[in-house]
């Protein structure tokens, strides 16, 4: 994932890196921060979005790699939340693009936050978009939240080493 | 309706001058020493505008007041003190005003201040060329978006140009015309890292002006709350540096222990981060004997392993050669440049809001820490030394804490303005507030730390890697939030 802060007030950045912290480890769950865009999978947005800010997350979602979830974190990503206003310049992510993910709190907690990533990688699971991205799964094995499909090769090889050693 | 003026001396005197007269005065103030606080615009009928400087002589602020038409050339107090620029340019952008040099010459400003940065760098390259590099305002290192032009003559920088807009939200604008109560919630959002000083600072403005007087009790719970929250803005620069310097494990440790202090939060209150404790009156919601017991405990524990990481770090030798002699100011760049807070207080020069005689901290045994040489590593043990500072803060006010009541009445009958100071975790803040009829604003206007803090950072980044960029951010406490509010 990789994080793109907008114009916000700092605190759902904060607890997003407190994701990744030891008591609210993320990376168990196989995700990862990266640091450009052509690297990440999901894009993970916080704050309001100010006129100069819309020009940057425009610009970062060029460089990404199609397909890519969005997730929006905070109310001011949501919605706006407190600067909503007539005449005010500032916006939510919706006025950019449309979010896969979003997840409200001002700020939310990390477990919120990590409850936000679950259901992405589900809706990324189910989705037909996302198909070609990942190898089909096996229907022997059993399934779960996180698909991982063996390589048929690697099989065989361990069984033939198996009955080798027998 | 009555126009009141501050009650107890925090905003002592203020007159009216002509625009003529403004540079003698503020020469004046410069040949004896005196600081340059802030700079606040109203607008009075359509067209016509009252501009007032603030300036701190003798621990007090005075005020000078100008009178403009909106086609006036003002002229700009910036090459006498540097610290006005940035102040300067937002109300030239907000309101359509003009500041022109033409007084003290056609040159744009360049402070008078050699030699800030680093000296120790050594440059081993077979050529001598310069390119332009920006440093994105999206970084893997940096929280909120930053962007520097830099000049880089091989890994180190010879000149920095910063591009900032991209966090401004117009705060100022939108609290125009609410009602006093309301703003609260808007003001604790324009940082999150530091909200209780913000909401402080505005809340004892405003009983200040109304002669509200808050039961004893809640002025010990204020304490106790701003202290805690300056550990945790510590320990967030310390892990954020510890990480960037390559010391992870460091980082963990760091904020495993900052996590059992956001446990103390969430229990009295529900929620970690922007809690809303502190409002007009008092103290939102009370602790009892056992909250008393838990936070006196988990401090405790917390102190010792803050001690033993504090050993690890200041003594490894590849964090001391990283942050020894990097990005160095002396006592002259501080009291020119206006610099506050923990990165004044490392160079050696006293700077503390809750060192004054009317703050709240004056019932208990306080002294402002000091270290000399005001490189990055000074810095970085003055944060360590206010933790422990503040811990022995909290466990005087806790033995102290008398019982009663949390919360009084307010009413709201008269208009005026005013000006409170409060110590947040970066420096020193400045709120200053003039409230019209029936209760609701008619004008704020906010200085914050990192405001000040600014055009030195930009200074000291001469001379070092592109490489310590975030480290030398985080020691000196500039928040991006902060800085366009």
């Amino acid at each position: 994932m990789l994080h793109v802060g907008c114009s916000g007030c700092n605190a759902c950045s904060v607890e997003l890196s407190a994701c990744f912290e030891p008591r609210y480890d993320i990376e168990r769950y196989g995700i990862r921060a990266v640091d450009s865009p052509e690297y990440a999978d999901i894009l993970v947005i916080t704050g309001a979005i100010n006129e100069k800010s819309s020009i940057l997350l425009e610009a970062t979602l060029k460089r990404t790699y199609k397909p890519i979830m969005l997730m929006a974190v905070g109310n001011c990503a949501c919605s706006g939340g407190v600067f909503q206003q007539k005449n005010n310049y500032l916006k939510a992510v919706s006025g950019i693009e449309n979010a896969d993910v979003y997840v409200p709190g001002c700020p939310p907690e990390p477990k919120v936050i990590i409850d936000g990533f679950k259901i992405a990688i589900q809706k990324n699971a189910d989705s037909d978009m996302y198909k070609s991205k990942r190898e089909q799964p096996d229907e022997n094995n059993s399934s779960s939240v996180i698909n991982i499909a063996l390589n048929e090769t690697v099989l065989n090889a361990a069984n033939s080493e198996a009955k080798k050693s027998v | 309706m009555e126009t009141v003026y501050s009650r107890v001396g925090i905003f002592d005197r203020s007159c009216l001058i002509d625009t003529g007269k403004l540079i003698e005065i503020a020469y004046y103030l410069a040949s004896e020493g005196r600081r340059f606080i802030t700079l606040t615009c109203g607008k009075e009928i359509s067209g016509r505008y009252i501009l007032m400087y603030h300036f701190e002589v003798d621990m007090k602020i005075v005020s000078y007041k100008v009178r403009i038409h909106e086609k006036d050339k003002i002229p700009s107090i910036s090459l006498i003190y540097p610290s006005a620029l940035l102040i300067e340019n937002e109300i030239a952008k907000r309101f359509n005003l003009k500041f022109a040099f033409s007084q003290c010459g056609s040159q744009p400003v360049e402070p008078d201040v050699k030699n800030a940065g680093s000296k120790k760098r050594v440059i081993y390259s077979s050529s001598d060329e310069e390119r332009e590099v920006l440093f994105g305002p999206i970084h893997p290192d940096l929280m909120e978006p930053l962007g520097l032009k830099l000049l880089l003559h091989d890994d180190t920088i010879i000149d920095a140009k910063p591009v900032t807009g991209y966090v401004s939200r117009k705060i100022e604008e939108m609290l125009i015309g609410k009602s006093i109560i309301n703003a609260n919630s808007l003001i604790q959002r324009i940082c999150g890292r530091c909200s209780i000083s913000h909401s402080l600072a505005y809340c004892q403005g405003i009983e200040e002006l109304y002669a509200i007087d808050i039961p004893e009790r809640a002025k010990y719970l204020r304490i106790i709350w701003a202290e805690l929250e300056r550990i945790q803005h510590h320990l967030s620069l310390l892990s954020n540096i510890a990480d960037i310097l390559g010391a992870g494990l460091l980082s963990a440790q760091i904020n495993r222990i900052k996590e059992k202090l956001l446990d103390i939060f969430y229990e009295v209150n529900g929620k970690r981060y922007v809690t809303g404790m502190i409002i007009i009156g008092g103290i939102n919601a009370d602790i009892d004997r056992d909250d008393e017991i838990k936070i006196v405990v988990t401090l405790d524990e917390a102190l010792s392993q803050i001690k033993l990481i504090r050993q690890k770090m200041m003594n490894n030798k590849i964090i001391r050669k990283r942050l020894c002699q990097v990005a160095e100011i002396s006592a002259d760049h501080v009291l020119k440049l206006g610099v506050v807070g923990p990165a004044a207080r490392a160079s050696g020069v006293v700077n503390d809001v809750r060192a004054l005689n009317n703050s709240i901290y004056r019932c208990l045994d306080f002294t402002p820490v000091i270290v000399q040489n005001g490189d990055c590593y000074s810095r970085i043990s003055l944060l360590f030394d206010e933790i422990i500072q503040s811990v022995n803060l909290i466990e005087q006010s806790i033995d102290n804490i008398p019982g009663g009541k949390v919360h009084t009445e307010v009413n709201f009958n008269s208009k005026g303005e005013i000006i409170s100071r409060v110590e947040q975790p970066s420096g020193e803040l400045i709120y200053y507030i003039k409230t019209g009829a029936k209760g609701f604003i008619e004008n704020i206007s906010v200085k914050t730390a990192s405001m000040a803090n600014f055009n030195v950072f930009i200074e000291a980044l001469k001379g070092s890697c592109i490489d310590d960029i975030a480290v030398i951010m985080n020691s000196f406490g500039i928040c991006m939030a902060c800085l366009e509010r």
